[in-house]
């Protein structure tokens, strides 16, 4: 595929010992994270938990609160309700990187008795007072972001015992960045893979998880898979060994199934042809990333669905919503809730069976026929390495985000939701699929709707299909 | 690529500096040879040649020597043609003497230059204003010797100029910035054109690539480097100063630019300034006239000389030449760079805190020490406690790193 | 890769369209484009050409994209009256670059708080707007006085 040229980073101590002393931290240093890793129960390891047998999807809730205190009572009160990973949500000011602002709202936050901040600013509080918070707490911790340049973020939370990395260059990109350029956060993302790699015990990886949701609007299965396989290849060329490919529950049930299954077909076949067999790859179901119902009653109903669906596809863990999810950044109570609410839908069923269809057979063809074309343009570039080759995939529209607001992502592929609400492809941009693909996809949209609407007030409609 | 070395030469007004690589990434240390007086670039550089065929196979030449290209841009919008233009004219290491709109003559005829782009409107789109601004351009107030069309593909505005050369537009058809086909064709004007009389024809003729402006070639690193580790303890994001004797060059991640400074084009994600009043040597009497009047001037010489400054103080304020001996010239120019990349209100608007490295290359360093440049890049900053990275580039490297990527053929203008 | 099989509705502005330009852009800094960008495919499925400039625009940004584009009217879209500051004073600026002849349009959620759609629709008027849509249900009334608006503009 692509010469060695540019796999690695060169030496990476390096620039691991610049980061770090720009960091301005005297406690941090190479071996911090490797050490304290090292003696860490295994229970608390996120590929660990992957190895295991289990009956049901693990359940991980999102949350992050800006002082010790409230992380401290949000982490005990998910624990308590039977959540099987904990999540640490980073706020926006540190996502961009910029730690002066979020030190400094964190402080007069404190001192005016409420919240300046979206989440819990981790560079802040420092990777020693983070690992307090997690005493007691005998299960896995996961890093949710959305940093385009996470190299210091990374650093602070494996220090910090945390064992599981979400994001991506792409992922954590063209969703959330308008002008931070994608080629710097993938050579970004490849530090944190490396490091990743580097840092955790042979018998307990440091996992990685792609977030697969995107924008969460009309993203179509195909764009999904490509961006998920992507940083999967890019994470497993770093010696990554313990990885989850996402995606976010679509709205139709037979593509929920159908992206599932192209999602482990194809990481396996890429990872084997790119000769990485030994990469465990878990799957993870995000639970409705669109706009919800602000009735909590509808509210539950979503989260009730949303959680069965997540074991029919057979997940390796389900990221929980919650009742508040319309009105804002839930309260701690209401996030033990819902992971109580989805623990009690997944026991409904212990041993769901593999669900088919014909619809479901139909996506599944469609759909893994469409990744294979992308990730077969992807490989073919002609650039020294995979990295590049992605780089230029994204610029050239061949990998194009739907409502992206990032200023080189292509924004020409058109999407609409059509009978069964599954998404079909309207309009293909640069994005390489067959004359035959296309066709199908069109067939599939049937004819346009009765009602005689144009394509805009469909997507108008779409935005809120489930509030 | 060879096996046996090439020799890798860079032609400045004072300097030629003259290294050889043995294979990627590897070269011998790096010769700074005195221009001679009177003798062209192209012979001095072929005297060298030929003194030195045993274990060289081939040659690559950039060039420095009188500058850049001296470019103009008359555009129908400051934020969107002119500007996509002039950074594509700086990108191609050209010198944008002036940046005007169609739209708002100005009494002054422009300086003379040796390029005109002219550019304006969208693909596609309806030009009836582009039409209009037009056919009210005075061509003749801006002297050149070539003309450019970088604007609208259509032929009802092509009919509206004179001859000229053209290229894709500087702005798709979303009106977003798509500098590349400027770029290209401003560099291949350079090789094309401008080497001759440059008096390097004789070596385009024997070099492996094309004669590149050095800014181009210091770019290409600057690229590559943001990508990839070059010079130990550099890490993107960073802010590379080339200071040089007639201007002081910075290539800055675009990531640092705040705010709404940043229209990013697809693919492009570092960024070249030129400060043309900064150099140690040609734009000695600028600097000194700038240095005099400049509102930092005190935080300038507490950094450049802690033991006498008030001496270089009042030495300064009253513009003496003396006071800019070696280095203090060179270290006003940084200073001055990184302050006005640095002004929040500016038009730069980069966040130099955020940066992760500082890197300092050029000719024009001449004995400052790291500690010196240290103190200066910390007081440009507003005397910040940051703890990052400043790199000095004392071997040229990034310069050699960059000419061995000149592609062996560039691309061909449209 | 083979050619999409026959025309495809897509919100590109398609090589032959002819319709008015409209520059559409936020000022304020919302992430959040998709509004924006339905909102640009609708203008082409209605018959306009749409400019599309994205988050954190500015008067001068909307005032030089008409210029290149030959726009005949702009819309400036506002979310949570982060953009009522940077809406004064549109009109005259238009008028002094020579652009008297575009339409102005402000739309959205315009200003904080609960005022009365007649009060915010003279708050804009003052600014120089023609029209002002404050958190308007549905895109369709704005499309309709756009055709109306434009309905001399041939290309």
């Amino acid at each position: 595929m692509f010469g060695a040229d540019d796999r690695c980073l060169g030496d990476l101590d390096d620039e691991r010992a610049q980061v770090i002393r720009a960091s301005g931290s005297t406690e941090l240093d190479l071996s911090t994270a490797r050490r304290y890793l090292h003696s860490l129960p295994r229970g608390r390891f996120a590929s660990v938990a992957y190895r295991r047998q289990r009956e049901r999807p693990y359940i991980q809730p999102r949350g992050g609160l800006p002082g010790w205190e409230q992380q401290r009572a949000l982490t005990l009160a998910l624990h308590r309700a039977g959540a099987d990973f904990i999540p640490l949500t980073i706020d926006s000011h540190t996502r961009h990187n910029d730690y002066a602002t979020a030190a400094k709202l964190l402080e007069a936050g404190h001192a005016e008795g409420h919240d300046l901040l979206n989440g819990y600013p981790l560079v802040s509080h420092g990777f020693a007072r983070t690992r307090e918070l997690y005493e007691g707490v005998d299960v896995p911790v996961s890093l949710r972001h959305g940093t385009p340049d996470a190299r210091l973020l990374a650093e602070v939370a494996l220090a910090a015992g945390i064992t599981e990395i979400e994001g991506g260059g792409l992922c954590y990109t063209l969703p959330y960045a308008k002008s931070y350029p994608v080629d710097r956060a993938l050579v970004h993302w490849q530090y944190v893979d490396r490091l990743c790699a580097l840092v955790g015990p042979a018998d307990a990886p440091i996992h990685r998880e792609s977030f697969g949701p995107l924008t969460a609007t009309l993203v179509p299965p195909v764009t999904t898979v490509v961006v998920q396989l992507c940083e999967l290849l890019l994470a497993a060329e770093q010696g990554v060994r313990s990885f989850a490919v996402s995606y976010g529950q679509t709205g139709s049930f037979e593509q929920d199934v159908a992206v599932a299954r192209v999602l482990r077909r194809q990481a396996a076949r890429l990872l084997a042809h790119a000769g990485h067999p030994d990469v465990r790859v878990g799957l993870v179901y995000h639970q409705w990333m669109g706009a919800f119902p602000t009735e909590p009653s509808l509210a539950w109903q979503l989260i009730a669905v949303s959680a069965a669906l997540s074991r029919l596809v057979g997940a390796d863990k389900v990221v929980v919503k919650t009742p508040e999810e319309a009105i804002g950044i839930p309260r701690i109570e209401s996030n033990a809730a819902a992971v109580r609410a989805v623990r009690y839908v997944l026991d409904m069923f212990p041993d769901a069976a593999p669900l088919s269809s014909e619809a479901i057979e139909e996506e599944d063809d469609l759909i893994d026929g469409e990744v294979r074309e992308v990730m077969d343009h992807v490989l073919n570039q002609p650039t020294g390495s995979l990295l590049a080759a992605v780089h230029r995939c994204v610029v050239s529209g061949v990998i194009d985000v739907p409502f992206a607001p990032h200023q080189q992502n292509a924004g020409r592929l058109v999407t609409d939701r059509g009978p069964g609400r599954r998404i079909r492809i309207l309009s293909p941009g640069a994005v390489p699929l067959t004359t035959a693909q296309l066709r199908r996809e069109r067939e599939l949209l049937g004819a346009r709707p009765d009602d005689g609407s144009l394509l805009w007030e469909r997507l108008l409609r779409d935005v809120r299909i489930l509030a | 690529m060879t096996s046996a070395g090439t020799l890798l030469v860079d032609v400045g007004s004072t300097v030629v500096k003259v290294c050889t690589r043995w294979r990627a990434d590897r070269f011998s240390a790096v010769r700074r040879i005195a221009r001679l007086p009177g003798v062209s670039p192209g012979d001095q550089v072929s005297e060298l040649l030929a003194g030195r065929s045993s274990g060289v196979r081939a040659v690559r030449v950039c060039s420095s020597a009188n500058g850049g290209v001296p470019v103009g841009v008359l555009g129908l919008s400051g934020r969107h043609s002119v500007a996509a233009a002039a950074r594509a004219a700086v990108a191609a290491g050209g010198s944008v003497r002036y940046e005007r709109l169609l739209t708002s003559p100005s009494g002054a005829p422009a300086p003379p230059v040796d390029v005109l782009i002219l550019t304006g409107g969208v693909d596609g789109a309806d030009h009836h204003r582009l039409r209009a601004a037009l056919a009210g351009a005075r061509l003749t107030d801006h002297p050149h010797e070539i003309l450019v069309w970088a604007g609208a593909d259509a032929p009802e505005v092509a009919a509206l100029l004179p001859p000229h050369h053209r290229t894709t537009n500087v702005l798709d058809r979303h009106l977003r910035p798509s500098p590349g086909g400027l770029t290209d064709l401003i560099r291949d004007l350079y090789t094309s054109d401008l080497v001759g009389r440059k008096g390097l024809g004789a070596l385009a003729d024997v070099a492996e690539a094309p004669i590149w402006p050095t800014p181009a070639v210091v770019g290409l690193a600057a690229q590559r480097m943001s990508r990839r580790r070059l010079l130990s303890g550099v890490a993107a994001p960073f802010v590379l100063l080339d200071v040089g004797g007639a201007t002081t060059d910075a290539f800055v991640c675009t990531e640092l630019r705040r705010g709404r400074a940043v229209r990013l084009a697809p693919d492009s994600s570092v960024v070249r300034q030129v400060f043309t009043d900064l150099g140690v040597v040609a734009s000695r009497p600028a600097l000194l006239g700038r240095l005099a009047t400049d509102p930092d001037l005190f935080d300038l010489v507490r950094a450049v000389a802690p033991e006498r400054s008030r001496a270089l103080y009042h030495d300064l304020c009253e513009g003496r030449v003396s006071a800019l001996a070696p280095p203090v010239g060179f270290l006003c120019c940084l200073f001055l760079a990184l302050r006005r990349l640095a002004a929040p209100d500016g038009p730069h608007g980069t966040d130099l805190r955020r940066a992760a490295s500082v890197v300092v290359t050029g000719g024009a360093r001449s004995g400052a020490s790291t500690t010196q440049i240290r103190r200066v890049v910390d007081a440009a900053d507003g005397g910040s406690e940051v703890s990052r990275a400043v790199t000095v580039d004392h071997d040229y490297l990034l310069w050699a790193y960059g000419i061995q990527d000149v592609p062996a053929r560039s691309p061909v203008p449209s | 890769m083979d050619a999409p099989p026959g025309p495809v509705a897509g919100p590109d502005i398609a090589d032959d369209a002819c319709g008015p330009g409209v520059v559409i852009g936020v000022v304020g800094h919302d992430i959040h484009v998709v509004a924006n960008r339905i909102l640009t495919i609708g203008l082409a499925e209605e018959g306009f050409r749409p400019y599309n400039l994205g988050t954190s625009i500015d008067i001068v940004d909307f005032a030089d994209a008409a210029w290149e584009t030959g726009a005949r009217a702009v819309l400036v879209a506002s979310i949570n009256g982060e953009g009522e500051g940077a809406c004064a004073g549109f009109g005259a600026h238009f008028a002094a670059v020579g652009l008297a002849d575009v339409l102005l349009y402000a739309g959205g959620n315009l200003v904080m708080g609960d005022r009365s759609s007649a009060d915010v629709e003279r708050l804009f008027t003052g600014y120089g707007f023609h029209r002002v849509f404050h958190q308007p249900p549905n895109f369709r009334p704005m499309f309709d006085a756009l055709k109306r608006d434009l309905s001399d503009v041939r290309c």
